[in-house]
């Protein structure tokens, strides 16, 4: 078994894939950080030109999927993509599904895709001077996706969205869009259209009908920390 | 009144039109505006009733000069009463959107003087918003059953969609509740929506409508039969069914409540028209009833139970999504996975297909249920029970 570091990025992830098909690593495992491992750890850099290599050899769906999977975050959606990326240099499609590895992909991105949706509903921005700044802390990377989103909505306010856990932020300010490392505590005010939509929110309530159960099935409660509506 | 006093009355009166789409539309922001219609449409919260919050959902006013007896804000109930103004309105609209609360706008409203004076007054707070504050998200406006052609066509213009609600499945029952509305103020919105639509170079909102279930004694069948007739002709996107939630002092109306589950089987069957092929003289029988105890596609099959079983690893698309328990999607799945080999019931799992109610209508190498009685069928999906099955593999989950 390898570690293989790699940039925290999508290039670098697409980086190291091409670094460990190339070297014929056996067995590598795929990680952002260090860590204290008995194995031997390799780091690989960031090819510039990594995307441009990598629609060589591999379709532009593909170079998405891998990207969905990336999102996904964590270290066995990285192998899975690994795995699932020599089994397409070998042979040219990814559409034998009774591969574990090839299912487990449709798994992460639907995973990924149902998070980034969610949070296009469940995402709230708070109006702070010239900014509006939401803040959360989703399982999957989806603040770049978020971020995309966002802009076109948007596209003439500035704002900041802050995935609290991976400590990063989504920015837009004067028309320019960046990921940037972000670890700020912005404080955020009352404002009177908080407690209007608050007033909003019980008011369109069909008393009658109460189905917290189904609410919960929803809006999990690990959404609502962030939630203006929900008392926390 | 305050503005949180006017929200919160306004919200209330509006809660019972059931719509809450904010899907379908294409509305790309225009530079130096804000926002955009997104296509798949999505839920901004849930309220404890466990419904979808999408759109800011208001009445204009709930002031109304019409009597229906279905209606809490008819003009004899005793309550408070309350009206916006339109930059008011449009203020919460924007700000709310902002903090990404919503995706548009839900305008309704009582009719307070008269129908154009009210349909005026909301296209006054559509146009705030659409002109002022270049607001390219999603609007959804009521049309008031006999305001002027010319506001119609303004309104279709300025909205993503539109909606006129027909209310009561026959005229009859519209005369004797709606005593002032009549088929003509309520569907010939629709029918010059339709027209404008079929006529116009520029973007025109879709349309759709509502009805209340079970105030009167029209069965399924007809309120099917309606549906069908509107998708087929165009004139509809969208029908809502909307289970009848008793409103205080009423004298016609004798039902307590309509079970909400007759409301479920008629969004079922509904969807089934839409977006399955299924014909509604198919799915309920001549007047009746949808069957409360199980899914309009399963009550199809047990009637019709020769067409079963079918074998995932011949059948086409168009029967695989006939099965009770498959859906568009998993038929998808089904056809792309037996291209490299032949399917099993484990595949089946495999792929994330719940075979829990499929089974007894398919056959993967070989028949997965127990028998193709449908009495037997009927009493195992409704119990839920596995007794008697020839396998135990599945157990292995």
């Amino acid at each position: 078994m390898v570690n293989i570091i790699f940039e925290d990025s999508f290039e670098g992830f697409l980086s190291a894939l091409f670094y460990a098909f190339n070297n014929d690593i056996k067995n590598p495992l795929f990680l952002k950080a260090q860590k204290p491992s008995l194995f031997k750890t390799i780091k690989v850099e960031l090819d510039e030109n990594i995307i441009t290599i990598a629609k060589g050899f591999l379709e532009e769906e593909i170079i998405e999927l891998f990207y969905d999977c990336f999102c996904f975050d964590e270290e066995k959606a990285f192998s899975d993509v690994y795995k699932s990326f020599l089994f397409y240099m070998k042979n040219k499609h990814l559409k034998d599904i009774h591969k574990d590895f090839i299912r487990n992909l449709t798994y992460y991105r639907k995973s990924v895709n149902r998070e980034r949706h969610k949070y296009i509903g469940f995402l709230r921005f708070h109006k702070l001077d010239n900014v509006l700044y939401a803040r959360f802390e989703p399982r999957h990377f989806v603040i770049d996706y978020l971020g995309e989103f966002f802009k076109r909505r948007y596209q003439e306010e500035n704002f900041i969205i802050h995935d609290l856990k991976r400590k990063k932020a989504a920015i837009y300010y004067e028309k320019r869009f960046s990921i940037e490392d972000f670890d700020k505590e912005l404080n955020v005010e009352k404002d009177q259209y908080q407690e209007l939509w608050k007033a909003f929110f019980e008011a369109v309530t069909i008393k009658e009908r109460t189905n917290k159960r189904l609410q919960n099935h929803y809006v999990p409660h690990y959404f609502r920390k962030h939630m203006t509506e929900f008392d926390n | 009144m305050d503005v949180e006093q006017k929200l919160r009355i306004l919200a209330d009166g509006a809660k019972y039109d059931v719509s809450c789409a904010s899907s379908g539309g294409v509305r790309e922001t225009v530079d130096g505006g804000i926002g955009n219609s997104y296509a798949p449409g999505v839920c901004h919260t849930f309220t404890s009733d466990g419904r979808c919050v999408s759109l800011l959902k208001v009445l204009f006013t709930n002031v109304c000069i019409f009597d229906c007896e279905y209606c809490i804000n008819r003009a004899s109930n005793n309550i408070k009463r309350a009206s916006f103004t339109p930059r008011e309105l449009a203020d919460i609209t924007i700000n709310f959107y902002k903090r990404n609360y919503i995706e548009g706008l839900f305008l309704s409203s009582g009719i307070a003087k008269s129908p154009d004076h009210t349909m005026e007054l909301m296209l006054k707070t559509v146009k705030i918003l659409r002109e002022e504050y270049k607001f390219n998200g999603y609007i959804h406006l009521k049309l008031i059953p006999g305001a002027s052609k010319e506001l119609i066509e303004e309104a279709s213009k300025l909205a993503d969609r539109v909606s006129s609600n027909i209310e009561l499945p026959t005229e009859k029952s519209l005369k004797l509740l709606a005593p002032d509305k009549n088929k003509d103020n309520v569907l010939k919105p629709l029918m010059f929506v339709k027209n404008l639509r079929d006529n116009s170079e520029k973007s025109i909102a879709s349309a759709s409508t509502q009805l209340i279930v079970g105030a009167t004694d029209e069965p399924d069948y007809q309120i099917l039969r309606l549906a069908s007739y509107f998708y087929e002709k165009k004139i509809l996107k969208r029908m809502y069914y909307s289970a009848y939630i008793p409103v205080p002092n009423t004298k016609h109306i004798k039902v307590d409540k309509t079970p909400l589950l007759r409301e479920h089987r008629l969004y079922q069957a509904d969807w089934l028209i839409r977006f399955y092929d299924f014909k509604y003289e198919e799915i309920v029988e001549k007047d009746s009833n949808l069957d409360l105890e199980l899914d309009p596609k399963t009550a199809f099959a047990l009637k019709n139970i020769h067409l079963y079983p079918v074998d995932v690893n011949k059948a086409s698309y168009e029967e695989l999504i006939k099965v009770p328990g498959i859906g568009r999607k998993n038929a998808m799945k089904i056809i792309q996975a037996r291209a490299f080999k032949t399917l099993e019931d484990i595949d089946l799992v495999k792929l994330g297909i719940s075979i829990k109610k499929a089974k007894h209508f398919i056959v993967a190498k070989r028949y997965l249920g127990y028998s193709l009685s449908p009495e037997y069928i009927r009493k195992a999906i409704i119990k839920g029970e596995s007794k008697g099955h020839s396998y135990t593999q599945l157990k292995l989950w």
